[in-house]
């Protein structure tokens, strides 16, 4: 890994008339040349290309078409083969993918540049060069986005400019060179750490951005020449336009901080380019200077005010005149960009915010997993009772409900329990009592209910006094504990605040828990009450969190009530446990509505 | 046109995707190269507009159908008629004077998706009079693509377009005489299909199962990983005859594999090797 710190990529992309920029680069990449090279283009895969050869007679390092897991090294050209888009793992081992086509291309730039990106962030260059398709933009702003430095060959000296234009618009690349000025900067590149080099030359290019950038627009060579001369050294980037329409093209693409702009121009005349350049979004808050031989005219200066400018200066103009309205126009301008990037930052952080977020929610999803796996699994159940059902819907991902069934000799003893609170610390308690109940099942054999809960009460006592805590846990849990004698045919519970419903063919009924739950304040010798029941076959039995009952919802916004479980349950009794559980399910999504959820809950219905 | 954003997935979450599809559906793909499957979960999440990936988890826990979809949206199945063309001359010319001297021919082609190369690999036997005395097994991990593979059923287009393809892999009739065209659909003859048995097969998981004189396996082991290649490249040596040929695809290799020492080559370019004796 530390020398991957060290090692760097640079990667082409390109289309038609991308081979000739090629040759005319690699001949300069000298043999000790520190970085790996990979080059992606569209290739016919008909005909077999052998442009291995071809560039190997040009280049001074070993040219290789890419084969699957090949480890990049520096100081070599790879050129992926026709036909297989290219990948690459965070180890810089290659992997070829024969799936779709992406934009009509395999291999597609933006899919190898979208991986580089990610793997190799700020070391890595990205180059994309002439090309019939916009294949590549997507991805080139990917490598830019993730650190790395975008570079698109100018179309002015592309042979098809479309691949490089489709960047432009796309976004604001870091560098827009012609053939020479990237061969230099490749080599220059080699003098550094690919990072540093990156960096510095995007951290350049942020402070040019910084510099005040004015646009002189004037048919003129003479009067553009002698404005420049006045405003040499006042610290501005000047861009030079000779025609209305070139104006509006150079100030879509760039937020100048202003436009000097000449009125009297042969085809579009500067009213007409102010009126086009205040129509649209993007433009429409770059100030505007007039700078005129009408500037005496009253009437030409009013029509100028009123087609967006913001003076009207007349010609020739006074050079600390001109200089002191300029100060002006960029203080708009630099105001009106910090409003905008204020506005971006927040959208920024929002989105920020958003990936903390979804980190937490990868978390908990993992915790969900693990107390789930507490929980016994339906075929489990299944297996004990023939007919059942188990509603378990806690507030969050996570929550302080649980349950679960055991099997001991002749007897089935089942459990429904709600600790305090929900979410992460209803979690962390659900699967510390779980803990407890088990061991003192399994472990001290106890399996009457009632003396299961006094024992738990001891546990728990223990599980939170200890040398280094003098923290006393108040909160706790409700539990309700049955054990079913399947030979005696007899029904054991007893609650610690949880009550649970006990149904048959002809009566329905909720049996009241003892009423302390279980927590560091009950006496270890409190009696709970032990219930005792003869049960029939199809006796059914309903254990359940107070999160049904207390769930808010309904049309004057109530709480669920007990009453409302206990109809809801009698009037359905005819019903399979399955289709209860879907009544239910029902019930309660139609009680909530749009309320949000009170609390955990679970509701488990068994058939004995 | 309002654009959801889907689900960008990183590491974690392919982690979990993998974890959750080998407990419920038992198919492990946690030695498949990790961009390509990182590229075909991110896929399906796009395709189909998951913005939620908690819930996309939950989703899959309660509906195996849909493991089932996405099983079969991660396992790449593109594949043509006489896909690369030169490869087929290359075993018109070079492998089928060795496979005439056998008295049955016996061949294995992992990884067959839609089966179109399985059928150019029969109607090249069929010209060279060999198809009757072959037996072609042809698997695939994934059920759906072999059902297809098994019809024979392909859009025109793709044919029609790859007519090119038969014709440069020196195919000596017209790639329509091995077909019927029904309702825009071109339909494999039958006598071509009577040589073939599709069966699943997973080379992650299931052992070899019968020994052959040729395997071939192109652009499958491209999206393992490395330890995987070796296992599947020294599953394939041991189904292989004596002079048994294995050929995988042109950018694939067994280079730096257990096997690489054990097989001579036959063609470099179109990765054809013999077992040596």
């Amino acid at each position: 890994m530390e020398d991957m710190e060290k090692e760097g990529v640079i990667i082409f992309g390109g289309s038609a008339g991308s081979i000739e920029v090629i040759m005319n680069i690699f001949p300069f990449i000298p043999k000790d040349y520190p970085f790996a090279i990979v080059v992606v283009l569209h290739r016919k895969n008909t005909a077999e290309h052998h442009l291995e050869d071809v560039l190997s007679r040009k280049a001074k390092v070993p040219v290789i078409e890419l084969q699957d897991k090949m480890q990049l090294k520096p100081a070599h050209i790879y050129i992926a083969p026709g036909d297989y888009h290219l990948l690459i793992d965070n180890d810089g081992l290659c992997s070829l993918d024969y799936s779709e086509k992406v934009n009509y291309s395999r291999p597609s730039i933006d899919v190898t540049f979208e991986v580089f990106a990610k793997v190799y962030g700020n070391r890595c260059i990205g180059i994309l060069l002439s090309g019939a398709n916009s294949d590549g933009a997507t991805g080139l702003k990917k490598i830019h986005d993730c650190g790395g430095l975008s570079i698109v060959q100018s179309p002015d000296s592309a042979s098809v400019a479309t691949m490089p234009m489709a960047a432009i618009n796309l976004f604001n690349p870091n560098v827009i060179a012609d053939i020479p000025k990237i061969a230099g900067m490749l080599l220059e590149a080699s003098k550094h750490h690919l990072s540093n080099y990156v960096n510095d030359i995007k951290n350049e290019k942020e402070l040019n951005n910084n510099l005040p950038t004015i646009l002189i627009v004037d048919d003129l060579e003479d009067n553009i020449f002698s404005l420049t001369a006045v405003l040499k050294f006042e610290g501005y980037i000047i861009h030079k336009a000779n025609s209305g329409a070139l104006a509006i093209e150079m100030a879509l693409k760039l937020q100048y901080d202003c436009i000097v702009l000449d009125v009297q121009m042969p085809e579009m005349d500067g009213f007409e380019v102010a009126k086009t350049l205040g129509e649209n979004e993007f433009t429409k808050n770059i100030p505007i200077i007039f700078l005129s031989a009408l500037g005496s005219d009253k009437e030409k200066v009013i029509q100028g005010i009123d087609s967006g400018a913001i003076d009207f200066l007349a010609k020739p103009v006074d050079p600390q005149l001109i200089k002191a309205k300029l100060k002006l126009c960029i203080k708009l301008s630099s105001k009106y960009k910090t409003n905008k990037k204020v506005i971006s930052k927040i959208t920024e952080e929002h989105s920020s915010l958003k990936e903390v977020n979804s980190d937490f929610s990868a978390s908990l999803r993992y915790a969900q997993n693990i107390q789930q796996a507490i929980l016994p699994k339906a075929e489990v159940i299944n297996a004990l009772f023939k007919e059942n059902f188990v509603i378990f819907r806690p507030k969050e991902s996570i929550g302080g409900d649980f349950y679960f069934i055991k099997e001991v000799g002749d007897q089935l003893i089942f459990i429904c329990g709600d600790c305090t609170g929900h979410g992460v610390p209803g979690a962390m308690m659900s699967m510390i009592s779980a803990n407890i109940i088990h061991n003192i099942i399994d472990s001290k054999g106890i399996i009457k209910p009632n003396l299961i809960l006094n024992e738990m009460v001891s546990e728990f006592k223990k599980a939170f006094r200890n040398e280094f805590s003098n923290i006393t846990i108040q909160d706790g849990l409700e539990v309700a504990i049955c054990t079913y004698y399947k030979k005696e045919k007899k029904l054991e519970y007893a609650g610690a605040g949880r009550p649970i419903i006990i149904a048959n063919k002809n009566n329905l009924e909720k049996i009241k828990s003892s009423s302390y739950g279980i927590s560091g304040n009950v006496s270890e010798i409190y009696e709970f009450v032990l219930n005792e029941f003869p049960i029939e076959e199809g006796d059914r039995i309903y254990l359940y969190s107070d999160g049904i009952v207390d769930q808010f919802g309904g049309p004057s916004n109530k709480k669920f009530m007990t009453k409302r479980l206990l109809q809801l349950i009698s009037s359905n009794a005819h019903h399979t446990m399955i289709s209860q559980k879907e009544i239910i399910n029902n019930a309660i999504t139609d009680w909530k509505g749009n309320t949000e959820q009170t609390d955990d809950i679970l509701i488990i219905g068994l058939k004995l | 046109m309002t654009q959801i954003a889907t689900f960008q997935i990183g590491a974690s979450e392919v982690d979990e995707l993998i974890m959750l599809i080998n407990d419920y559906s038992g198919y492990d793909f946690s030695d498949y190269s990790m961009p390509s499957l990182h590229r075909r979960f991110q896929r399906y999440i796009d395709l189909n507009k998951i913005s939620d990936f908690k819930q996309l988890l939950q989703d899959l826990m309660n509906d195996s159908s849909m493991i089932n979809n996405l099983i079969e949206e991660i396992t790449v199945n593109v594949t043509e008629i006489f896909r690369d063309p030169t490869f087929f001359a290359t075993i018109r010319s070079e492998l089928v004077p060795t496979l005439n001297k056998l008295p049955l021919i016996k061949i294995w082609h992992a990884g067959c998706a839609t089966g179109e190369e399985v059928y150019s690999m029969a109607i090249l036997l069929k010209e060279h009079n060999l198809l009757n005395k072959s037996i072609i097994y042809a698997t695939d991990i994934n059920q759906s693509v072999l059902d297809t593979a098994r019809l024979g059923k392909y859009s025109i287009e793709s044919f029609q377009e790859n007519e090119i393809n038969y014709r440069d892999s020196e195919g000596t009739n017209k790639l329509s005489d091995y077909y019927s065209v029904s309702n825009g659909e071109i339909l494999i003859n039958e006598d071509l299909k009577s040589n073939i048995i599709f069966s699943t097969h997973n080379l992650v998981s299931d052992s070899a199962f019968n020994h052959f004189d040729l395997i071939i396996c192109r652009n499958v082991l491209i999206y393992f990983n490395k330890v995987l290649q070796d296992n599947v490249l020294q599953m394939f040596y041991n189904s292989l005859n004596e002079n048994g040929i294995l050929a995988i695809g042109s950018k694939e290799t067994i280079m730096f594999s257990p096997i690489e020492n054990r097989m001579q080559t036959l063609n470099a370019k179109w990765k054809i090797w013999k077992k040596k004796v």
